[in-house]
């Protein structure tokens, strides 16, 4: 076997041979040769078997050569002719289709997945000798042998529940950080949350996705594409139709924040792709691994270069962090904190200028007061929020229409001149707050593009003096740390 | 040689302390008596010395090494008085335990004028820093001295606040005194190295170390006539400034806080043991010139506000102007006061959130709950009033700005 082989396609000799014995073909005792073309590239991974069996079979002249024609096999060889599933059907059946296949034969456990694309013949098979039948039997018979699955519409699949993470009315109190998420979601912006160890900063991470705009049906396939790769769904769940959230414990590596590995697989932030990447403790992780994300943060991509080639994923997320203000966690409530200046100093320092400034919404959480009269009824509720996050949803899509931009934080220096022009009132308020609270230029588009969410979920045209005092708010309440 | 190099060289000894420098100076009757020591009176019983000092002090006669010493002292423009020179401040002079000799950039205390220690907490609220500035703006603006450590926190706030109201202020270092410690406070120090003085009782260069602060804090007493302690906790530093001065005979006065906050735990408890207590910065002036008065050296104080001219004729009755109310807030519960220039312009929603807000950092949660704003029009009026600096946003909790005026 020639062709730049990983190991265990090296070893897929061993499982096809024995396969196709098992399967009631034997090979002639003569030497074979199967080349694995472009040779230049590195094949990893099991779907080869299944196609070298067939080959092998081709050639051997037990199956015609045309009844091949525009068809696309994969699959992983079990010892006794089973065929297993692989990772990665979604992507690769979707490039197929792009490229003209009409037919794909694969693993009947990955045929769900498959189905979800449209305008190609899914067959799905769980042994070799059954994909042999199909190959073999009279033309025309095809269909009988095995039916093709049947396309699934992915909108079929798309259900608006976000159950599973929690309502926002389970947090009491706090409706000033509640606000900021719903903002934050809004418009899609990054925020980050400073305050003492059971605030609730962790809660309202948890309940961000039942709080964003559900995924469109092309959102979702990306989505699957990239858990497809990682291997990561199943039969039962073929397709992601929530928005994913992700919170990678503070030990993580940069690899496995990016995405890396001798074969690139894509990492926490590619996982996190249109959805949430809540990083709890930001604080206690390496700067160098917070550093990854400054790329991927301004390009929406990460871009991957091993020796076995360069790969991009797709890494268009929510950054949600939380971190404590000093070690101790209770800064600047001198009652309890024992930190000195410096050492609070230094604890913040471990995250980056640059990172801090991709953050357009700051919040000082405060840790609840338990002595508040209990009032569940009264407090916001993830539908609360939902309903006012559709309008500003609403509103983005039919202002950016087709140009790519899908939320606020997504805007360009001239999109923010166009979209976010503000009355003379505001000009003034924003002049004198540049002014007084030393806000840079920089700062000043960012909190153009919260204050438009603002505006949006109130469902105003103009971004007013309210909208204008809350964005510049989020964007100076942490001054004290890092005093930008 | 002469005796200020031989005391200089005494007092650059690393490990003497004071008390075994003054044993020596008792000893051998004159500092130059103590380089002459020989090894075997340096091993009487009378002077009780370790080995490793006896070492230290017979290894370290280099003649051409002192000398050179003390010439670079005059280059980096410090100078060093020792015990006995007639410079040295008298104050300090009669102390238990006083330095042997001081280092010092720019200049002393005046001996003749009243000075103040004004120390607290390093970590310190947003009141204790507050009636520091007021308190040590008022003082210099009244022709009193402070001293201080130029520590982070209480100290570095009130010596800034006397050198920038043009007072004179005297830090007193744990380390040398061309060691800029903590490195925030570089801009005070740079001021008080030409405005005021820097002093220290260790060695230029030496860094600075843990057990060093509290033993400069009795120099801080020491210079001092009175010594003000803003904010401590129950263990805090200052209280050793405090114990120093009631052993050397000088008054303690506190400011007093809420029995709820450790930082002024300590304070409370100076003021329960006996402690002056301070009400406003006006009558503690008052106290002040009543018993010091005549030692003041421009006689009456300059520039007091006639606050303090009505406290001193009633030191317990409350000046109307301050009371509560009159600047046609409603619900004005907390101690806030605004000048009329401030209070111009202010809307409905500015005057709810004024009525609730004080010198205690309150977050947005709690505003919003105390005035029942909605988020749009509070953030409006919080912002507004930012801006005007009518109140100041920190970590997103706000605090009136300008002077609390005690009521």
């Amino acid at each position: 076997m020639v062709g730049y082989l990983g190991s265990e396609v090296r070893e897929a000799r061993e499982r096809v041979k024995v396969a196709l014995k098992n399967s009631g073909h034997v090979l002639p005792a003569r030497c074979i040769n199967v080349n694995l073309s472009p040779a230049n590239i590195r094949k990893s991974g099991t779907s080869f078997d299944l196609p070298m069996a067939i080959g092998l079979l081709t050639s051997l002249e037990k199956i015609e050569a045309p009844r091949l024609d525009d068809t696309l096999v994969i699959g992983e060889l079990g010892l006794d002719g089973e065929i297993r599933g692989v990772r990665g059907i979604l992507p690769i059946t979707r490039q197929a289709s792009a490229a003209g296949i009409r037919r794909i034969m694969l693993p009947a456990s990955n045929v769900a997945e498959a189905a979800l694309v449209p305008g190609i013949k899914v067959i799905g098979v769980s042994t070799l000798k059954e994909a042999v039948e199909y190959l073999t039997c009279a033309p025309g018979e095809e269909d009988r042998i095995i039916s093709p699955a049947e396309h699934v519409d992915v909108s079929s699949f798309m259900t608006d529940d976000a159950a599973g993470s929690g309502d926002f009315a389970d947090i009491r109190g706090q409706s000033a950080l509640k606000r900021a998420a719903m903002v934050a979601a809004g418009g899609f912006h990054h925020m980050l949350m400073s305050g003492p160890p059971g605030s609730g900063m962790t809660m309202i991470a948890k309940r961000m996705p039942s709080i964003l705009p559900p995924l469109t049906p092309d959102e979702a396939l990306e989505v699957t594409s990239i858990y497809s790769v990682s291997g990561m769904l199943n039969e039962s769940r073929p397709l992601i139709t929530t928005r994913p959230y992700v919170a990678p414990h503070h030990t993580i590596t940069e690899h496995a924040l990016a995405g890396g590995g001798r074969f690139p697989r894509p990492g926490a932030i590619s996982l996190a792709h249109r959805g949430v990447l809540f990083l709890d403790e930001l604080t206690e992780f390496h700067r160098g691994t917070l550093d990854v994300m400054r790329q991927p943060l301004e390009d929406k991509l990460v871009h991957i270069v091993r020796n076995t080639g360069a790969y991009t994923y797709p890494a268009d997320f929510m950054l949600i962090a939380a971190c404590n203000p000093c070690p101790c966690g209770y800064y600047p409530d001198r009652n309890k904190c024992t930190c000195t200046e410096p050492q609070v100093r230094r604890y913040v320092s471990s995250i980056s200028g640059p990172l801090l400034d991709r953050m357009d919404i700051c919040c000082e959480v405060e840790s609840v007061d338990l002595s508040r009269p209990e009032t569940p009824e009264s407090e916001t509720s993830s539908a609360d929020m939902r309903g006012l996050i559709a309008t500003a949803r609403r509103r983005q899509s039919e202002r950016f229409g087709a140009s790519g931009v899908r939320f606020n934080s997504e805007m360009t220096g001239r999109d923010v001149e166009e979209y976010c022009q503000l009355g003379s009132g505001e000009q003034l308020l924003m002049q004198s707050a540049c002014e007084s609270l030393g806000l840079s230029a920089r700062s000043y588009h960012r909190v153009l593009k919260v204050a438009r969410t603002i505006a949006d979920l109130e469902d105003s045209d103009e971004i007013t003096e309210e909208h204008l005092s809350e964005a510049i708010f989020y964007r100076t309440s942490g001054t004290r740390y890092w005093g930008r | 040689m002469n005796e200020e190099t031989y005391a200089y060289w005494l007092s650059a000894l690393s490990g003497a302390g004071a008390a075994t420098c003054h044993r020596l100076l008792e000893y051998a009757g004159s500092f130059r008596g103590i380089w002459e020591l020989s090894e075997r009176e340096l091993r009487s019983p009378q002077l009780h010395l370790t080995q490793q000092r006896i070492r230290e002090l017979l290894d370290s006669k280099d003649e051409v090494r002192v000398i050179r010493e003390w010439n670079a002292l005059r280059d980096l423009g410090i100078e060093f008085y020792h015990l006995r020179h007639p410079m040295y401040p008298s104050r300090l002079r009669f102390i238990y335990d006083a330095p042997i000799g001081i280092f010092l950039k720019g200049r002393l205390p005046d001996p003749d004028v009243v000075s103040v220690a004004i120390v607290g907490s390093r970590g310190c609220s947003e009141y204790g820093a507050r009636i520091t500035r007021q308190l040590a703006m008022q003082l210099a603006d009244s022709g009193f001295q402070v001293i201080s450590g130029l520590a982070r926190g209480i100290d570095g706030i009130a010596q800034k606040a006397a050198v920038d109201s043009g007072g004179y202020s005297c830090a007193v270092l744990g380390c040398g005194v061309d060691v800029c410690y903590p490195e925030d406070n570089r801009d005070t120090y740079d001021k008080l190295a030409t405005l005021g003085g820097i002093l220290s009782e260790y060695p230029p260069m030496t860094p600075p170390r843990s057990a060093y602060f509290p033993q400069r804090n009795r120099i801080i007493s020491g210079l001092s006539d009175v010594v003000v302690v803003m904010e401590a906790k129950e263990r805090s530093g200052s209280l050793i400034t405090a114990d120093c001065a009631l052993d050397q005979g000088k008054d303690v006065y506190a400011l007093p806080g809420r029995i709820c906050d450790s930082l002024s735990c300590g304070c409370n408890r100076l003021i329960r043991q006996g402690a002056g207590i301070i009400t406003s910065p006006g009558e503690f002036i008052n106290d002040l010139i009543l018993a010091h008065g005549t030692s003041l050296a421009n006689g009456l104080p300059r520039d007091t506000g006639p606050s303090d001219v009505t406290d001193a004729a009633a030191p317990r009755q409350m000046n109307p102007a301050e009371s509560p109310g009159t600047d046609g807030i409603p619900d004005a519960r907390a101690p806030r006061q605004m000048t009329l220039a401030e209070s111009l312009g202010t809307d409905d929603v500015e005057r709810r959130i004024l009525s609730v807000l004080g010198m205690d950092p309150k977050g947005i949660n709690e505003i919003q709950d105390e005035t029942g704003l909605e988020v749009g029009s509070l953030m409006k009026g919080l912002m507004k009033l930012t801006v005007r600096g009518v109140i100041l946003q920190n970590s997103g909790r706000y605090v009136t700005g300008g002077d609390f005026r005690p009521c």
